[in-house]
């Protein structure tokens, strides 16, 4: 949860990319760091692997400077996406403010949205966090293989199957180029941003 | 403030945030990712980014990334690999999975010290093992205590107490695997001596940890009864070095001062410390001489034939000496001072080595039966002793006495000045006592040095001795004035036969 | 990066030493895991109460978290770890930089039994597996 520290007048917050493997979440926070003014992002953590598979987390500080004499920061977040990490996911998940669900646009990839979406669920769930409730977003990633052969599924049908009910926020992304990726930070940090503001902030001054 | 203007106030400042959000949030350049290699690229250059960006990211460049939708199975022909050596089995003793036993427990008390865990460890030192040499044994029942006193204060005694744990380990592992190397008396002496020190200094460190901080009272000026009372109850006192030393402190201990409770306490403490180090110091000094003793001796021996395992051992106690006294002075913050290697004896002890190393040595013979009585008097740093019954008369001497003695290298009972021979008489007894007066007179006497055939150094020598018996005898002049003393079943003398 | 190749025939021999080493002297569950926290091996009480793919995520995590904090602090790695539980406890070991050796055992076994064994297993199973080139 957020770190509200009104000795110092610090407030950090927790951003959690989730989603299925291979989906683009570190890709994602890559963009964001290689992309981004130095003074705003800090140093980018990853846990080496031998290989390109997040095994633990990935970790991009930013900061906003002092708004109002406090000092936000928002930390990013990447989860392990395989199935077999679901446990290290939900270690990640601890704490977590704000999420990004990048879901993959490969049509191949449909179920396993579906699965990881639920599992995000049931992870909040056993942190007493309700998905309806925390500050959420959905990224429809690879959308720049529209234009090539391998099947991809539709924007409509994503928001079918993914977010019927949760209508929330939703961007088109290519994250390998940027495209949404700054649109997608944006709105989660404004949204968490305000959830945490008032969820804290006001019970607290 | 009431919850609308908390409202307002929170309000603002998420706009703010935003306002921030929408300024910051942005990328700076445009860039792309490739999906496969995680190349980053500049877009409008078409180059890559200059090297010292992508080393702020700790990602390692994969080299595939391939979705695993189908991983594919390859068949890798392998190569026979060689057969492992066949070891003979060695059966194992009973002894060497004690041993083991021992090194585990020591590795369990490495990350976990707790009751449980120490008298386990108890428990299997104290199994019996009857092949194994008395020493050994004393090194097993060394540790078994050791870690008793462990078990009184372990957060302040494990860092002494597993080192001294590990060597008796090592000591024990050398004997069952290696009994005859050469090394290992030197491993188990050393570990029977660590672990002796830290039982001791362990159960001393315990006493003081389970003493309770003095409480601060009040001065009482006129109480000095009391302070001095406060003062002896509960003060440790400092290891015994010296019984003598001891006392000095203890003394000190039971001197009134008029201070308050917990400062006399500390100051008494101080006083006994400084005391003690002065002791140490003092003992130090005296094993430096030691040393220095040893060092020529050494030298002589070190290339004679036929003493090479004589001059191993002193070597070897010389330098266990000297590397206790490093250690010792270490410990109370002494600077340690290398003994110097030059020849410290004098030149007659010198010679008297070269006579005892002759080439043909002088056969020790123990005494078959410790006569009952000796006179017992000290020549240089050498104890003499002489059969009472072969003692005739022993006396003060003169420098002038002494110098005609030593010019003739006689001895006439004239030199004695008692004459006439009513008062010789009185002086003499044995069988000297059984000549008359013109004997007496005439009487010549060799004057010998029991240390060396040769003479010297006679000036400083108080005391005379004159030997008699069938009618032969020599006069001896020594430092001490001769003392009948009855030999302890201890003693230990070697016979010098000197020619006259 | 070179890939990790078992062989059924490499690990029988290493599940064979690992039985004979810790198994065999009362520790009930052995994972071999490697770094990317997939099992390589299980071995010990079958049908274990707990989730060995799980616990096999979360540690290579662990260790991959362990291994940039010692990096952080100027240390090569760190390859040990410890944990004692009231009536369980659990010992992590690197084997070579691709495994990971966990062993899990009850209080009836002491820990320098454990210390010592997985010190001499790590070596064999590192031979086994061509690590220690």
């Amino acid at each position: 949860m957020a770190l509200i520290d009104l000795s110092r007048k610090e407030v950090h917050c927790k951003i959690v990319y989730y989603g299925p493997g291979r989906g683009g979440k570190t890709t994602n926070l890559l963009y964001i760091y290689n992309a981004m003014n130095h003074n705003v992002r800090g140093k980018m953590l990853t846990i080496e692997t031998k290989g390109d598979r997040t095994l633990f987390f990935d970790l991009l500080p930013l900061t906003l400077g002092k708004i109002n004499d406090f000092d936000v920061r928002i930390q990013l977040y990447t989860v392990p996406g395989q199935t077999i990490y679901e446990a290290t996911r939900k270690l990640v998940l601890k704490g977590v403010d704000g999420v990004v669900f990048v879901a993959d646009s490969l049509k191949v990839r449909r179920d396993k949205n579906i699965e990881s979406l639920h599992d995000l669920e049931k992870n909040l769930e056993e942190y007493g966090l309700n998905i309806n409730e925390i500050p959420l977003v959905l990224q429809y990633n690879k959308r720049d293989l529209a234009d090539s052969v391998i099947p991809i599924l539709s924007i409509e049908e994503m928001e079918e199957t993914l977010n019927k009910q949760l209508q929330v926020p939703s961007f088109e992304a290519a994250a390998t180029k940027g495209i949404g990726v700054f649109e997608t930070l944006k709105e989660i940090s404004k949204k968490t941003i305000k959830y945490v503001a008032k969820k804290h902030l006001l019970t607290d001054i | 403030m009431d919850r609308k203007d908390k409202l307002q106030e929170i309000d603002a400042f998420t706009q703010e945030v935003e306002g921030a959000i929408d300024s910051l949030f942005n990328p700076s350049k445009k860039i792309e990712i490739d999906p496969v290699t995680n190349e980053i690229r500049e877009v409008d250059t078409g180059g890559e980014l200059p090297p010292d960006l992508s080393t702020d990211v700790d990602l390692q460049l994969n080299q595939s990334t391939q979705p695993d939708l189908n991983p594919t199975i390859e068949e890798i022909p392998l190569e026979l690999e060689p057969e492992p050596e066949v070891v003979p089995h060695q059966a194992i003793t009973d002894q060497q999975i004690w041993l083991y036993n021992i090194k585990e427990h020591i590795m369990t008390l490495e990350w976990e010290v707790t009751p449980k865990t120490i008298d386990v460890f108890a428990e299997t030192l104290k199994e019996p093992q009857t092949d194994l040499p008395p020493n050994c044994i004393e090194i097993a029942e060394l540790m078994a205590e050791a870690l008793d006193v462990l078990k009184l204060a372990p957060a302040h005694l494990l860092s002494s107490i597993l080192p001294a744990l590990k060597l008796g380990f090592k000591a024990l592992d050398g004997y069952i695997t290696n009994t005859n190397a050469p090394q290992t008396q030197y491993d188990i002496e050393t570990a029977i001596s660590a672990l002796k020190n830290v039982i001791k200094e362990g159960k001393d460190t315990a006493k003081i940890a389970a003493t309770p901080p003095p409480t601060v009272e009040p001065p009482k000026a006129q109480s000095t009864a009391d302070t001095a009372n406060v003062v002896k109850g509960p003060a440790t006192p400092p290891p015994t070095i010296d019984s003598q030393k001891l006392q000095t402190t203890a003394n000190v201990v039971k001197e009134p001062e008029v201070t308050p409770k917990a400062t006399a306490q500390a100051q008494h403490q101080q006083v006994a410390n400084k005391k003690l180090i002065e002791a140490i110091k003092a003992h130090l000094e005296i094993l430096k001489q030691i040393s220095e003793k040893i060092i020529p001796l050494e030298m002589l021996i070190a290339n004679r034939k036929g003493l090479k395992k004589l001059y191993e051992l002193l070597h070897g106690i010389r330098l266990k000496l000297e590397s206790e006294s490093k250690n010792l002075s270490g410990l109370i913050g002494v600077d340690y001072t290398p003994v110097d290697i030059k020849r410290s004896l004098s030149q007659s002890e010198v010679t008297s080595f070269k006579e005892t190393f002759s080439s043909q040595p002088r056969k020790i013979k123990a005494y078959p039966e410790a006569p009952e009585e000796l006179f017992v008097a000290e020549c240089a740093t050498t104890k003499l002793a002489f059969l009472p019954e072969e003692v005739c008369c022993y006396f003060r001497t003169s420098p002038r006495m002494v110098k005609k003695a030593e010019k003739q290298g006689r001895f006439f009972l004239k030199f004695l000045k008692k004459w006439p021979w009513s008062k010789i008489s009185k002086k003499v007894f044995g069988e000297l006592a059984k000549l008359n007066e013109k004997e007496l007179q005439t009487l010549d006497l060799p004057l010998k040095n029991v240390l060396s055939d040769t003479t010297s150094e006679y000036s400083n020598k108080k005391w005379g001795i004159i030997l008699f018996k069938n009618n032969k005898g020599m006069a001896i002049f020594v430092d001490t004035k001769p003392q009948l003393v009855i030999p302890t079943k201890e003693s230990q003398y070697k016979i010098v036969t000197i020619k006259n | 990066m070179d890939d990790l190749v078992i062989t059924p025939s490499v690990l029988e021999k290493a599940k064979q030493h690992i039985e004979d080493a810790l198994i065999k002297a009362g520790v009930h569950t052995v994972l071999l895991i490697d770094d990317a926290g997939n099992v390589v091996a299980n071995c010990g009480r079958s049908g274990s109460s707990f989730d060995t793919t799980a616990l096999a995520a979360l540690a290579a995590a662990n260790f991959g978290a362990t291994s940039q904090i010692a990096r952080l602090i100027g240390e090569e790695d760190f390859t040990l770890l410890f944990h004692r539980g009231k009536k369980d406890s659990i010992h992590f070991a690197k084997v070579g930089n691709r495994l990971i050796l966990i062993t899990i055992f009850g209080e009836e076994i002491s820990l320098g039994l454990v210390r010592l064994r997985v010190a001499q297993l790590t070596k064999i199973i590192e031979k086994i597996f061509n690590l220690d080139n």
